[in-house]
């Protein structure tokens, strides 16, 4: 591997709401957070007993400076099952067995003019540490940073100021329109691209539930628009050492984008579909390179 | 007694073990994977994924789901890069640790166990092959060489033949007496035996109707619930045949390796904890050192099988 990993007991130092549904954790790890790059995951035991039986993988939002000193890394979630229950009921002072990081982030490309960040609910978190480099190089490189941002309704919309801070534009939407734009972020997205005609000279980083991944990988490719988006998926280990958190790949799409001769990937002769470990391989993949059913 | 006094090694066939933990094949990658986590010295061996002769794609997603209630499914369907390039590209580096590398070698014939094996035999650093008989034999019509006893006999005979390495049987008595199994692998020249219990499970999602490890339906279930289950068939495959047994299944912390032990077990796998948290294999080490130290236990292989039956 040669990737730096820790496993580490990272202190709860904060669980907050962000609304009704969503929590950002904030857990000291400093030396996770020393290392870690945009689009890497930790990989969470949210206790110490047998209920939920495994760790939960989550993307990191940021890394900050904490008033004891610490660095710490932020995770922002949505309490659907039995792990993020157990999460959510999580207080300052605690403390979690947390890996990381791991797996691969996001590799992002300044050839392009235009670099848009499409965050889909929880999932627009992953892209935050992304959009804070893209950000710098607008400044320094020319390019510019577009950050568009979907949500459910007016009540799901969390990290707006994080996400404007970063300067550029920031596009907001609802699929209800009861905040925002109405819409989902793809929508936007094309609308975006039409609008500023600019689907020669753009660059999408994605990150969100399955359906908009899915929307947004096959806008991508009709436009040949190049595109990264981060793979949401249940893991075991987290690291590469059981194989399951896989997703299905195409083979000219990922021998486009990775050394074949390096990949554990094997392909079917006639479908050439293969299964890539979301955890190992990702969980950051190019556009043309997952096959969503 | 000090606890760095008690003399953790164990004999398995040809093969000194400085201690008798090692990971469960499928649950350790190549080894590599989890070297930024797990010191490989700490470990009695390095088990390393089910190996077939050509590379294998897996089944399709979803190759796991947990269950509420500590336990899962799971049917990854032995993705790997298979035996050549397993030994041309992973095996180099599992030489550079002072542990012994175990290779599970799936077949579909008893001739692909052997040519794997003498691949394996050939190419040095390889310490011990653990023969993967969960694996369905395709000429047999599929069922599992463990269901038939003299598809077993002929696996073990023929990877016997192939190598002098150290042999582990690993064999699924779901369908046959764990004990007939052990019997007839041992005379096959099997030097050790593993019996897992591989029953397939199944799991629906009440809100789509739609089955939880899509299009694979089923999974083999696993979990720390299933420790009982395997403790027994360790039990009893020791009682049936003279040579080691390596005790497998739902071990979750250094207690449930000494139990495997006293039920006549000479070393354990860890996989499903090993997945959860990959300090278990040291921890367990330490904690069977302790136990021991604090009974006077000099040398661990003294404990094995020492269960006091009624």
């Amino acid at each position: 591997m040669g990737k730096e990993v820790f496993q580490t007991q990272a202190q709860v130092l904060a669980n907050e709401h962000l609304n009704q549904e969503h929590r950002r954790l904030t857990l000291g790890a400093p030396e996770i957070a020393a290392v870690i790059r945009p689009g890497q995951f930790v990989n969470v035991r949210v206790n110490q007993t047998n209920d939920p039986l495994f760790r939960r993988p989550f993307t990191v939002f940021r890394v900050v400076d904490t008033d004891p000193g610490t660095r710490a890394i932020e995770i922002v979630y949505r309490v659907t099952g039995r792990g993020t229950r157990t999460m959510s009921a999580l207080r300052p002072g605690q403390v979690l067995d947390v890996i990381g990081p791991l797996g691969n982030g996001f590799r992002w490309d300044l050839s392009k003019r235009v670099q848009i960040l499409v965050g889909g609910g929880c999932g627009a978190s992953a892209l935050f540490t992304l959009g804070r480099e893209l950000s710098q190089a607008a400044i320094t490189g020319g390019s510019e940073l577009v950050t568009i941002l979907g949500f459910r309704s007016r009540d799901a919309v969390m990290l707006e100021a994080e996400f404007r801070s970063l300067g550029g534009e920031v596009i907001l939407g609802t699929d209800d329109g009861s905040y925002g734009d109405k819409g989902m972020a793809v929508d936007i997205l094309r609308d975006f691209i039409g609008a500023h005609a600019c689907a020669e000279d753009c660059v999408v980083y994605a990150s969100g539930p399955q359906k908009m991944n899915r929307t947004l990988a096959a806008f991508c490719r009709k436009q040949g628009i190049p595109g990264q988006l981060a793979m949401e998926k249940h893991m075991l280990c987290g690291i590469g050492g059981c194989f399951t958190c896989v997703c299905e790949v195409d083979k000219a799409g990922v021998l486009k984008h990775r050394d074949l001769a390096k990949s554990h990937i094997q392909f079917d002769p006639q479908s050439e579909i293969g299964y890539a470990m979301v955890c190992q391989d990702g969980p950051v993949f190019d556009v043309d390179e997952v096959v969503f059913e | 007694m000090r606890a760095d006094a008690v003399d953790l090694s164990v004999t398995i066939g040809s093969l000194r073990l400085k201690n008798p933990v090692m990971p469960a094949s499928g649950t350790f990658g190549y080894g590599e994977e989890l070297a930024g986590l797990v010191d490989l010295n700490d470990l009695g061996a390095i088990l390393v994924k089910g190996t077939t002769l050509e590379p294998r794609l897996g089944n399709p997603p979803d190759r796991f789901v947990e269950i509420a209630g500590c336990a899962f499914l799971m049917y990854v369907g032995l993705q790997n890069v298979g035996v050549d390039r397993f030994i041309e590209e992973k095996l180099p580096f599992l030489r550079g640790f002072d542990t012994p590398v175990v290779v599970n070698v799936a077949g579909e014939s008893v001739e692909e166990f052997r040519l794997i094996t003498e691949a394996l035999h050939d190419a040095g650093g390889v310490s011990a092959i653990e023969i993967n008989l969960a694996c369905p034999n395709v000429s047999g019509g599929g069922l599992a060489f463990s269901a038939d006893l003299r598809a077993a006999h002929d696996v073990v005979r023929a990877v016997r033949d192939a190598t002098d390495l150290t042999l582990i049987a690993k064999v699924t008595p779901t369908l046959v007496d764990v004990r007939t199994l052990a019997r007839v692998c041992a005379e096959a020249g099997a030097d050790a035996i593993c019996p897992i219990w591989s029953g397939m499970g199944m799991a629906i999602d009440i809100d789509t109707g739609l089955s939880r490890l899509g299009a694979n339906i089923r999974g083999a279930v696993g979990g720390p619930g299933l420790k009982p289950l395997h403790l027994r068939l360790a039990y009893e495959a020791a009682q049936a045949v003279s040579i080691p047994v390596v005790g497998c299944g739902g071990i979750g912390g250094w207690q449930d390796a000494v139990e495997y032990l006293l039920a006549g077990a000479r070393a354990v796998q860890i996989g499903t904890a090993g997945l959860i948290d990959p300090r278990i294999y040291r921890e367990t080490v330490e904690g069977i050192r302790s136990w021991a130290a604090g009974r006077g236990v000099s040398a661990i292989g003294q404990v094995v099988g020492s269960f006091k039956a009624p």
